[in-house]
């Protein structure tokens, strides 16, 4: 169980507690004013002044240094967990903006059983960091009250809202592509969005690198069985973290400490021969989201 | 690890919004679009900078790999051992 579970899970898992969704969670957190501001200044936050403290290169020089570095790391970690109903947030430091890697079939499980109706809006991180125009956020009910007073991030079509159906179409097909399932809070309890990503585009997976813990790990872990295993070799070009290299006449070796369980390998393996299994029974992996 | 400089001259990089060779091209992703100053809305303002400098590949363990120095349409970028 990671911390954000054992606050806001009601004893399971935090994105399946159905009063996180709610629109009383989310009126309570002040979801509305916060969602606007961060959409709203997101590239002034992630490249110019982030976390309030210094910009984009600042952070890169100084995350090595003795003494400096371990205060960035420990003043942004402190704030991603904390509660939006409670205390008035730092806005431009983006506290109680959580965010977990999940695997498809959670992803689709929430479509279809938590919040059957969804926004479809353009990515922030990729237009900010890559200049690439693609309209692959899926909004809660929170941000599609925000979406219309942002005209930056409505695709060239119009906001487009997907039931459940035409949602889970478009998860299989950026599954197909190889990107990743993200589900972020926008404050701490209440759920906002649902970014399908990869790596070098993803704003917070990118800030992993620096050991800022802006998006936590899933809850599963991939492990390989290789007696099943034909050498194909389709899942070495799956993992984006660098934690699968495939030996050539053996099969895939997982490293347990970088894997983030995206279940992306799993998928594509025709012979099962890659499982997910949970982060607690494997012991170099449990306790570290 | 050896620690590596990698500066891209301003005056040669024109339109860096448009172009993004060097941002596409590099494998572990160094680079990143930013801006220099509040006003993004000017596309005069943006900027591409090497933000992971420590990812780049030019490495004493693996050798040299500049792809994004040869593929630069208007050798803008060098890259130097400290």
């Amino acid at each position: 169980m990671c911390k954000m579970c054992l606050k806001h899970g009601a004893a399971g898992k935090w994105y399946n507690n159905a009063k996180n969704y709610l629109k009383e969670t989310a009126e309570a957190a002040n979801s509305v004013e916060y969602l606007e501001y961060l959409w709203g200044n997101l590239e002034r936050i992630y490249t110019n002044k982030i976390f309030g403290v210094m910009n984009m290169s600042g952070v890169s020089r100084n995350i090595n240094k003795p003494i400096l570095g371990r205060l960035i790391k420990w003043y942004a970690n402190r704030g991603f967990l904390k509660d939006g109903r409670k205390k008035r947030l730092k806005l431009n430091a983006t506290q109680g903006h959580f965010g977990q890697v999940i695997t498809l079939e959670e992803a689709k499980f929430i479509l279809t059983q938590k919040a059957p109706v969804v926004v479809r809006a353009m990515c922030p991180c990729k237009y900010f960091t890559r200049g690439i125009k693609e309209a692959t956020c899926l909004g809660f009910t929170p941000l599609q009250e925000v979406l219309p007073k942002l005209p930056r991030f409505i695709p060239e079509n119009g906001l487009e809202i997907l039931d459940a159906e035409k949602a889970e179409a478009f998860l299989d097909k950026m599954s197909e592509k190889g990107k990743i399932n993200t589900l972020w809070c926008g404050p701490v309890p209440a759920i906002a969005a649902l970014c399908s990503c990869d790596v070098p585009s993803c704003g917070a997976l990118r800030l992993r690198e620096f050991g800022i813990n802006t998006c936590s790990k899933s809850h599963y872990i991939a492990v390989a069985n290789l007696d099943n295993c034909i050498q194909c070799g389709k899942c070495a070009e799956r993992c984006q973290f660098n934690a699968l290299g495939f030996l050539e006449g053996i099969g895939p070796s997982i490293k347990p400490e970088l894997c983030f369980g995206c279940g992306n390998c799993a998928e594509i393996c025709e012979e099962h021969a890659i499982k997910l299994v949970n982060r607690e029974q494997v012991p170099e992996a449990r306790g570290k989201y | 690890m050896s620690k590596i400089k990698i500066k891209i001259d301003e005056n040669k990089c024109t339109d860096p919004q448009e172009c993004r060779t060097c941002l596409n091209i590099c494998p572990p992703g160094v680079y990143i679009l930013t801006f220099r100053d509040k006003d993004y809305h000017n596309p005069k303002d943006w900027i591409i900078y090497p933000v992971f400098p420590r990812l780049c590949l030019n490495n004493k363990n693996s050798g040299n790999c500049n792809i994004c120095i040869e593929k630069c349409p208007n050798n803008a970028i060098t890259i130097k051992a400290k």
